[in-house]
């Protein structure tokens, strides 16, 4: 039997605790509110360790990494690519946070605040929209140019 | 191509401010010097209030602040220290080093991890400006008890900005956790398997799995607390048939973890300086994993303990799993010990600290401990023994591990050392101080001085020990200028670091300091959680496999 990678076993251990102590829980308290919130702790855990499993599956298909310190295909190793640029720097998040900030003082003080978030909400998510598609369109251009 | 000793020769750049920079940066290092920064200044913040708190509390019959002012003052400190200096400032180690400790040019996210910084900066100064507001700031306690903190009882804004405020901050701490566990998992060099993760890494994966648990039941409690208070809910009134003890349920299954939230990111720092200042590995690098995640499953089962006294939970459950979270800490408590066992040993400030941390969350865990057992604990329950034992945990395990923290890696932060002597100084001050101020305070509760009130009664007798601990906590105020003064001090000095000047472990300390924008011009080969130690070896002839290889 293969060997589960450390990465999806820590994801194991946690949904296999919440499970049991969730049950134990339960039937020693008959209290729905903890039972609820173990039992969703396991589940959540058991769904990131299927998506993980997924991943490495499809990971063990694809050839290995370069690199002096690539170990093979079926190495543990990081499950995403590396591939892509650093963003450049952007006041996107800064603006997007601004309208964040507006819409938490407009539930203490009203839906003014709220209706002047949508301003830097709009802003903010746009910039950081046509940034992301910048940056997209310039790593395919810079693949494009690099594959023989 | 570059190697190491290339990066080594870079000049570091000079400090510079830059608004514009600033508010623009999407670089894992700036936005995690942002975090250090707002967190630190929240936690100034959070100790003058604890200071004037306990001027008033010196000698019977002190008037410096109202008794509304008081409650305000004891229920912002709480939140500053615990939900906007310690968890930030956690987040922002691991913002800073978790990239290059896995080498890495940055996290999964950078826009979304500037995003999370600015979430939680408005977040906190949300919650602070119930302070402006007519009705004040929040004044329930940081636990924002219902039905304390329904509409009847805490009506105004200051209540709902506290609400909102926190409600930011805390989805911005998750998306902060999705973006550190995406990181952690999606950018690792190649070599560099989990179990040659860097163990401070591996502490901070472990504490964004548990922000990602348990933020959303105080997300929901929060947003089930703004509905009774403004469209008429009934959850947690119970006049109108709601339930406070779910308010209860729903706020520890948060505020339990939250206690390990921000104690394991200290844990990890300390499990990274301990290994460098006593020239060994870490003794049991595998078991100090598994304890981390242990703690953390642990963490999860024991929220109801702080709700004994309700009568509505399950003592022998809760108190059972209580004392069962002994084991792991103890497990880290004896592998620091034994790391430092015959090791050549470095008595620099950061391992002061580290050592700090060993003496004061040792005394908070014994005394947690004894608050598992319910006997104990309704005794205890509501005095200042409670507060004594939570400080000791919460300064201890935090304060402690991030002082040790800023004087480990301020080096690579900034390619400044900080001044050694300001360093002891402080030291000597938090350890003496801390003694001073919370040892009291187990005797005060002890005897029964309630937790939570702006005066006593002369004839109670508590007032010489009020005294003591009054002037432990002004000790611990002037123990942080020289921090303060180190720092400022270090940032008008020319660079003086060097990329590596402990001899570290991971590789972080392979790179300049500061580290350029793509932190990494390459990396030695990953072959163990040591490779820049590794590399070091091999460099003198060494091989570091070998039987004492380097070790001592």
């Amino acid at each position: 039997m293969p060997r589960i990678p450390e990465e999806i076993a820590f994801w194991l251990r946690s949904a296999g605790f919440g499970l049991v102590i969730g049950g134990a829980y339960w039937f020693v308290t008959y209290e729905w509110a903890g039972t609820i919130l173990l039992v969703l702790f396991g589940v959540a855990s058991a769904g990131a360790a299927a998506v993980l499993g997924y991943l490495v599956r499809r990971r063990g298909h694809e050839p290995p990494r370069g690199g002096p310190n690539a170990e093979g295909p079926n190495a543990e190793g990081p499950l995403g690519d590396d591939r892509g640029r650093l963003p450049a720097g952007s006041t996107a998040p800064f603006v997007f946070g601004v309208g964040l900030f507006l819409v938490v003082l407009g539930l203490a003080y009203g839906g003014w605040f709220i209706l002047a978030a949508v301003v830097p909400i709009v802003l903010g998510g746009a910039s950081w929209l046509a940034a992301a598609n910048a940056e997209l369109r310039a790593t395919e251009r810079s693949e494009e140019t690099s594959e023989p | 191509m570059a190697t190491i000793a290339d990066v080594r020769r870079e000049p570091a750049e000079p400090i510079r401010f830059d608004l514009l920079a600033w508010l623009s940066t999407t670089d894992h290092k700036a936005i995690g010097v942002l975090y250090l920064t707002a967190s630190g200044l929240f936690f100034l913040l959070a100790g003058l209030m604890a200071e004037v708190m306990r001027l008033e509390l010196a000698q019977p019959g002190m008037e410096l602040v109202s008794e509304s002012a008081y409650n305000q003052l004891f229920t912002m400190h709480g939140t500053l220290m615990l939900l906007l200096f310690a968890t930030p400032a956690g987040i922002g180690f691991a913002n800073y080093l978790v990239p290059l400790q896995i080498g890495a040019a940055d996290m999964a996210f950078p826009r979304l991890n500037a995003l999370s910084f600015w979430m939680f900066l408005f977040g906190g100064i949300t919650s602070l400006l119930g302070f402006a507001s007519q009705s004040g700031a929040a004044a329930t306690g940081w636990t924002v008890y219902a039905p304390l903190s329904e509409n009847p009882f805490s009506p105004g804004p200051g209540m709902d900005l506290w609400i909102a405020g926190i409600g930011l901050t805390g989805l911005s701490s998750v998306i902060g956790a999705v973006n550190l566990v995406t990181t952690i998992y999606g950018r690792r060099a190649p070599g560099m398997t989990m179990l040659r993760v860097p163990i401070f890494t591996w502490n901070i994966l472990v504490t964004a799995v548990m922000i990602l648990f348990a933020f959303p039941p105080l997300t929901a409690a929060l947003a089930l607390l703004f509905i009774d208070r403004h469209f008429g809910g009934a959850f947690f009134n119970p006049a109108l048939g709601g339930s406070p003890i779910l308010f209860q349920h729903l706020f520890w299954f948060f505020g339990h973890p939250e206690v390990y939230i921000i104690v394991l990111p200290a844990f990890g720092i300390v499990s990274e300086v301990f290994p460098v200042f006593s020239s060994k590995p870490l003794f049991g690098y595998k078991a100090v994993i598994f304890a981390t995640s242990a703690i953390a499953g642990l963490s999860m089962s024991v929220w109801a303990h702080h709700m004994f006294t309700t009568g509505a939970v399950n003592l022998p459950f809760f108190s059972i799993m209580s004392f069962l979270i002994a084991v792991p800490t103890g497990i880290k408590i004896f592998n620091w010990t034994a790391t430092m066992w015959g090791g050549r040993l470095r008595f620099t400030t950061a391992m002061l600290f580290a050592i700090g941390l060993l003496y004061v969350f040792t005394i908070g865990g014994i005394t947690g401990v004894m608050v598992a057992s319910p006997p104990l604990d309704f005794q205890f329950q509501d005095t200042y023994f409670v507060v004594a034992h939570f400080h000791n945990v919460i300064i201890g395990g935090t304060v402690f591990g991030i002082f040790s923290g800023l004087f480990f890696w301020f080096p690579k932060m900034s390619g400044r050392r900080l001044d050694e002597r300001l360093g002891r100084i402080a030291w000597a001050c938090w350890i003496v101080g801390f003694t001073l101020t919370f040892i009291p305070q187990y005797v005060l509760g002890a005897e029964g001085m309630p937790r939570r009130i702006a005066d006593y009664d002369p004839a109670t007798g508590w007032g010489s020990l009020n005294l003591l601990s009054t002037a432990g906590a002004i000790l611990l105020g002037l123990g942080t200028i020289p921090i303060v003064v180190a720092v400022v001090a270090a940032l008008r000095r020319p660079p003086d670091a060097g990329p590596d000047p402990w001899e570290g472990n991971s590789l972080e300390w392979a790179t300049s300091s500061p580290p350029p924008h793509h932190n990494f011009v390459s990396l030695p080969p990953i072959r163990s959680e040591r490779p820049v130690f590794d590399e070091r070896m091999r460099r003198q002839g060494i091989d570091p496999n070998t039987p004492g290889g380097g070790v001592g």
